[in-house]
């Protein structure tokens, strides 16, 4: 079988299921009055926190990863009692607003999400236009009882790396349940015309890269030494178009397309990376003179500098994926293309019960910040990574652990445990369907074109 | 006279010595021999006084001894046993070299066979002692010896006992953890055969959804040409 025990993308190093990776809270030293640093437990990665005369707070976070190269990234919060709002501009000029019932991501593109507490959702490209749109609308049934249902008006659609706006917009609708106590929406597929469906029954004759149906390869094989491989199956096509789509559309969001405006350069984030640049000066003369604080900290390497912000900006490099991985993605595909012919959505709650969720894989729909579990602190899930349970979550857990299986560079590392609402689970599988939805009349009018 | 045990110039006809309190009546001492293991006779050569002034050194005597009493047995716990020192074995250990041999002269002078006799008699008690407190130096060493070796099996059966149990550890850790791994590895096979299970459920009522609809079945796998 080739996995060895592991479901895809597990790490061997690491245990599987059922482990907690809970790590004691690291205690904060003090640098002088107004900074602290905060050691992670791996002793290669830090956080420095600065409190402003203006009551704002600046973070700057350094972490080494497994190729012991270093990123550095920070934030300044800000807290507006009044409104109940948390606001944070990170170095990259991305924003995070948490309000008392939304919360809003304004990603490098300049690309905005907004999650709602009711499960309503919107998006707007950088130009303010939106991108897609909810509503609550009231469907009456065939046995003429109405219940309330979302609706999703998709106005544009990203790629390669641009919003494309749709000559009619695309309405979809979402039925809404209470799962573990949260309003929870699930995408029940449309079925589409039959041959859709029987072109990924047909094997090619002539075997397709994965540009004849306008998807570049985001990722990369692990197994694999060719860049750009071709198939003859339509199913693997359809499975690694997934995986290299979903990257793709996280990338766009990360950065503006080259030419373009983006919020790296607004002037509060280069402010912020000033700051970032002067703390960490005064943090680094600090431990210069001061023996105690150079032992407490445990010898820290503290001098990556602002400027490696802007390298990990913008860096589309192809994610390394197994072939477990892929495996896995195609076989997800496959069911998703027959729930979707069954006009059948695809629920968290039928996974979880399906006896398969340890293996199953979740893609990263929209992005989040999530907290991680294995390490203290937050980090970021971008459009396409891909994501595994870590342990089952409770009967009436809100939040699940997972482990990250492969992710873009400015994410969560692979390996990682975080904590993921289970509403947001959900809205990847969701996420999961529509992309395969999409994918399907890809295929299908690369078919009709000859190119397939 | 002479104490006869501790060889102290006394009074003729003196009961007790008033050094040492010792009976002089013949007999009237029990010689250590008693408790000592059968030994041959010493010859009376050796036993006998060649005429120095003083006995010779403890030390010195065992060159007397018959063979088997010689061996590093003799001296080594007289040096090394703990026991050695205790005040019983001390005492004959320390006075005899110390005992003083009456002066020659008068002894000379005084003739007589008796006197002799008492000397040579003195000397084999006093040899007999020796010869008794090395044995039981000896086998003091000896049961030392195998009180060490005892020991020293003891620590060494508590080792391979305590590497005993660590390999059993060890070997049971590592049932553990491949039971763990072959519990996952049964986990995961069946969670795959669930997925594909639901996958084939799910395919194939998509295809009789089709076959009831209009426009037939799908199409069956084959190879575009």
């Amino acid at each position: 079988m080739g996995l060895s025990g592991r479901g895809p993308g597990q790490d061997p190093s690491r245990p599987n299921a059922g482990d907690r990776r809970h790590v004691a809270p690291p205690q904060p030293v003090a640098v002088d009055a107004a900074t602290t640093v905060v050691p992670r437990p791996d002793r290669r990665s830090f956080d420095i926190s600065r409190k402003n005369a203006d009551g704002s707070q600046v973070v700057i976070s350094q972490k080494t990863l497994p190729d012991g190269s270093q990123r550095l990234s920070g934030f300044r919060q800000t807290e507006d009692a009044r409104t109940g709002t948390v606001n944070r501009i990170y170095s990259d000029g991305a924003r995070v607003v948490q309000g008392r019932d939304f919360e809003r991501r304004t990603l490098g593109s300049g690309a905005t999400f907004v999650t709602k507490r009711d499960g309503l959702r919107e998006a707007v490209a950088p130009d303010g236009r939106p991108v897609f749109q909810d509503r609550f609308t009231a469907v009456r049934e065939s046995d003429g009882r109405t219940h309330q249902m979302i609706e999703r008006t998709r106005y544009a659609r990203w790629v390669q790396g641009k919003p494309q706006f749709e000559p009619t917009p695309v309405v979809r609708r979402y039925e809404v349940a209470q799962f573990h106590g949260q309003p929870t929406s699930y995408y029940r597929p449309a079925r589409l015309p039959p041959e859709h469906y029987h072109g990924i029954r047909a094997r090619y004759a002539v075997p397709v890269a994965l540009a004849a149906v306008g998807t570049y390869v985001a990722f990369q094989s692990m197994s694999s030494s060719s860049a750009a491989p071709t198939y003859s199956d339509p199913v693997a096509l359809m499975g690694d178009m997934q995986i290299a789509s979903g990257f793709e559309e996280g990338y766009a969001y990360a950065a503006p397309p080259s030419g373009a405006p983006g919020v790296y350069d607004t002037p509060e984030a280069a402010a912020l990376r000033s700051q970032m640049s002067s703390v960490q000066g005064e943090v680094n003369s600090n431990l210069k003179g001061n023996q105690a604080l150079q032992g407490q900290l445990g010898g820290l390497n503290m001098q990556a500098t602002s400027s490696q912000v802007q390298q990990s900006v913008g860096s589309a490099v192809p994610v390394q994926v197994s072939e477990e991985v892929r495996e896995q993605i195609r076989k997800q595909v496959r069911l998703s293309v027959a729930l979707q012919q069954n006009g059948k959505p695809l629920a968290l709650g039928d996974v979880l019960s399906s006896g398969y969720a340890r293996i199953y894989l979740f893609q990263t729909a929209q992005p989040l910040n999530v907290a991680g579990v294995s390490a203290p602190g937050e980090c970021f899930l971008n459009t396409g990574d891909l994501i595994g349970f870590s342990r089952l979550p409770e009967a009436t857990a809100q939040v699940a652990e997972m482990r990250v299986v492969a992710s873009t560079p400015n994410s969560c590392q692979p390996g990682d445990v975080v904590q993921v609402k289970l509403t947001d689970l959900q809205e990847m599988l969701n996420g999961f369907t529509e992309r395969v939805e999409e994918n399907l009349k890809r295929v299908t009018a690369c078919a009709a074109a000859g190119k397939c | 006279m002479f104490c006869t045990h501790c060889g102290k110039s006394i009074e003729a006809d003196t009961r007790f010595c008033p050094h040492c309190g010792n009976s002089q009546a013949a007999g009237a001492s029990a010689p250590p021999q008693a408790a000592a293991p059968p030994m041959p006779a010493m010859p009376p050569a050796a036993a006998a006084p060649a005429g120095p002034a003083r006995f010779a050194p403890p030390q010195a005597q065992p060159a007397a001894m018959p063979p088997g009493m010689q061996a590093p047995t003799m001296q080594a716990p007289m040096m090394q046993a703990p026991m050695m020192q205790a005040p019983m074995m001390q005492a004959p250990m320390m006075q005899a070299p110390t005992m003083q041999m009456p002066p020659a002269a008068p002894a000379a002078a005084g003739g007589g066979m008796g006197k002799p006799a008492l000397w040579g008699g003195l000397g084999a008690v006093v040899l007999a002692l020796v010869g008794g407190v090395g044995y039981w130096g000896w086998s003091q060493k000896t049961a030392g010896d195998e009180l060490a070796r005892k020991a020293a099996a003891d620590e060494e059966s508590r080792k391979v006992a305590m590497a005993q149990t660590e390999q059993r550890l060890a070997a049971e850790e590592q049932k553990r953890l491949a039971a763990e791994k072959a519990a996952a590895d049964a986990e995961i096979a069946a969670a795959k055969v669930l997925l594909d299970k639901h996958i084939a459920a799910e395919e194939s009522a998509a295809q009789a959804q089709a076959a009831a609809r209009p426009g037939g079945l799908l199409p069956p796998p084959t190879v575009k040409r």
